[in-house]
């Protein structure tokens, strides 16, 4: 006689999850509901279904230039990021023992700082230097907000990866930085790609540091979406949320490809030597 | 267990002889918070093996580290083959390491980790598919060349370990503890096919270990090695059998250590045993001796033996191991066949050999 035991575990279902799940959702869906309604107006539920709201969210050129610059923020502050989040990273697991829990604390804490106060504290120094106002310091401001995780999942994947990899590679011959960036480099390379997304998310939807350092004329896509709202009430702003929920959604499963949000709950055991 | 491969080793150079391949002079690495080695002079002779003996914290990776250039010496001098090493990078030295967690690259198949060494050396195409595929073959592991690591078994993985050192040609082969994370029957298996390697090889190496039977079975050379200083230094054979110090005596705990002290006319046990004069030969720097267990006879009938009580038992490969409690609470233990074994609290009456023990500095 088979058991029943295991039919009836597969049965269960994670009430729980299923329900915080549903609810983290339910303002998305209002979005895209609202984004279909025919009518000139934001309506829940919809009293129809058009996908004229799509063609007008993307033909608005505030929406266009927006976009442009949001994507080409969010690829900047991306890169710049990374120059500066790797060797962080390496600092921290491969540095000085006693210096490490500083360096790490001191490279969270923009993220347990109110927005609005590095937002200012940048503006009075970039007034200072006359950089404000300029891409540079708005890419500055977003490359420091999404530091903070970019760096956590690099040092959870860093010292994941044996040390001595490096060092037998230089046994066989290859230089400290061939080493690095043949050896240790790819064995990170699904961290990196995470950190890369991390970056690029934090910097695309940030609007606190926007709106403190963006210049006239050069406004990131949720700041004119704000805008937007303040004077208009009709669904080109859900069109347009929804064509970014739709894109967010790629990011996450490529988050999730790369294994990205596991390298945040922990970093795998590491043999001792 | 016979040594007869080591009867050759005789004849061997001895410490400063000008046939030394590799030579260190007064090495030393300290480090602020304690450890390291000091003032280590070695030498080994081209296609040797030695290994560095000794628990952990003594210095021995630290000196294999400063080898392999992963650890510049504080003071010292380091030749190979007449060249002075010391200010040469890891990567410009040709001396292969395999580490103890073996360190393969985690990205590249079996192929490409075995390939690096050459990739560096820009080997060309043909050539470098050529030397792999005979390493690979010489630790038979052809059909994984397309795995990546983390598909193999740890006895694996040490193979790929090693053919990614040896396909280099290296002048020096460098082995960290490269089987204590290992199955003790995997170890032994693999601790043979090393040897037969080195051997076939002619490879120069040394080796990292704390365990002795693979020190016996690897080393055609044996350094002890004790809070960063080697303390003795020889054949297998001579360490184990003929240990000099009182430390390499306890350290491979194949004997009793019996403190003795001068008296009247000779060296006496805290028992009162007087050790026969030819053991310690007219020495006065003998502060215990090494007596093995099988030197210690046991009997129930009081023959003159010292009376005491079986405490342990240990049935090994060689006999029954028994722990006896002397008056005084000493312990001694004896070595009898398997059929002449005596049970836990038996009363015996115990006579060591005197004549077999060996003298021991401090």
């Amino acid at each position: 006689m088979r058991t029943s035991s295991t039919p009836r575990e597969r049965t269960r279902y994670p009430v729980f999850a299923i329900c915080f799940t549903l609810l983290l959702l339910v303002p998305l869906v209002v979005v895209v509901a609202t984004a279909v309604n025919p009518g000139a107006y934001l309506k829940f539920p919809p009293d129809g279904f058009t996908l004229d709201w799509f063609t007008t969210a993307i033909e608005t050129p505030r929406f266009q230039s927006s976009l442009l610059l949001s994507l080409r923020i969010a690829v900047i502050a991306s890169v710049v990021g990374l120059a500066l989040t790797i060797p962080t990273a390496v600092a921290i697991t491969r540095g000085r023992r006693r210096l490490r829990p500083w360096v790490s604390t001191a490279t969270v804490l923009p993220l347990i700082t109110p927005d609005m106060l590095l937002a200012l504290g940048l503006l009075i120094m970039l007034v200072q230097i006359g950089m404000a106002s300029s891409l540079i310091g708005l890419v500055l401001g977003h490359v420091l907000i999404g530091m903070p995780l970019a760096v956590q999942v690099l040092v959870a994947a860093l010292s994941g990866v044996d040390e001595n990899i490096e060092q037998a590679a230089q046994t066989l011959g290859a230089s400290r930085a061939t080493a690095f960036v043949r050896v240790t480099l790819p064995a990170i390379l699904p961290a990196i790609g995470s950190a890369a997304v991390f970056l690029f998310i934090f910097s695309f939807d940030n609007v606190s540091i926007s709106l403190f350092l963006s210049a006239p004329g050069q406004t990131t896509l949720p700041i004119t979406m704000f805008q937007y709202l303040e004077y208009n009430s009709d669904p080109t702003v859900s069109a347009m949320s929804t064509i970014l929920i739709v894109l967010s959604l790629v990011v996450a499963v490529v988050l999730s490809r790369l294994g990205g949000l596991s390298h945040l709950a922990g970093s795998p055991t590491r043999r001792s030597s | 267990m016979t040594f007869t491969h080591h009867e050759s080793g005789t004849d061997r150079a001895p410490a400063d002889s000008p046939s030394a391949y590799l030579r260190l002079r007064a090495v030393t690495k300290q480090y602020p918070t304690g450890g390291g080695v000091a003032g280590v002079d070695l030498t080994v002779t081209k296609g040797d093996m030695l290994v560095l003996l000794g628990p952990s914290g003594c210095g021995k990776t630290t000196l294999l580290r400063t080898l392999a250039g992963l650890l510049q010496p504080d003071s010292g001098a380091i030749e190979l083959d007449g060249e002075d090493l010391v200010a040469v990078p890891t990567f410009k030295r040709n001396i292969s390491m395999v580490f103890q967690t073996w360190a393969l690259f985690p990205t590249m198949t079996v192929r490409d980790n075995v390939a690096f060494g050459l990739k560096m050396r820009r080997v060309g195409k043909q050539e470098r598919a050529d030397r792999v595929a005979r390493a690979l073959e010489l630790v038979g592991l052809t059909e994984f060349a397309g795995r990546l690591p983390r598909q193999l078994s740890g006895g694996q993985q040490q193979r790929v370990a090693v053919a990614r050192a040896i396909v280099v040609e290296p002048r020096l082969i460098l082995m960290d503890e490269p089987l204590s994370s290992l199955d003790h029957r995997i170890r032994v298996q693999l601790r043979a096919q090393l040897k037969e390697l080195q051997r076939g090889l002619g490879l120069t190496g040394v080796y990292v270990t704390h365990d002795h039977t693979e020190a016996l079975a690897l080393g055609d050379r044996i350094a002890v090695m004790d809070s960063g200083r080697i303390v003795e230094l020889g054949r297998p054979v001579d360490v184990f059998a003929r240990p000099t110090r009182r430390y390499t005596a306890e350290f491979l705990g194949l004997a009793n250590v019996v403190d003795v002290s001068t008296g009247d006319g000779g060296y006496r046990t805290s028992g009162g045993s007087r050790i026969p004069a030819e053991v310690t030969a007219g020495r006065s720097d003998v502060v215990a001796v090494a007596l093995r267990p099988d030197c210690v006879r046991l009997g129930q009938t009081d023959d003159g033996g010292t009376p005491g009580v079986v405490r342990v038992v240990e049935y090994q490969p060689g006999g029954v191991l028994h722990d006896v409690e002397l008056p005084g609470g000493t312990r001694l233990q004896a070595l009898t066949p398997v059929g002449l074994s005596y049970s836990i609290d038996t009363p015996v009456f115990v006579t060591p050999e005197w004549s077999k023990a060996v003298p021991l500095a401090d």
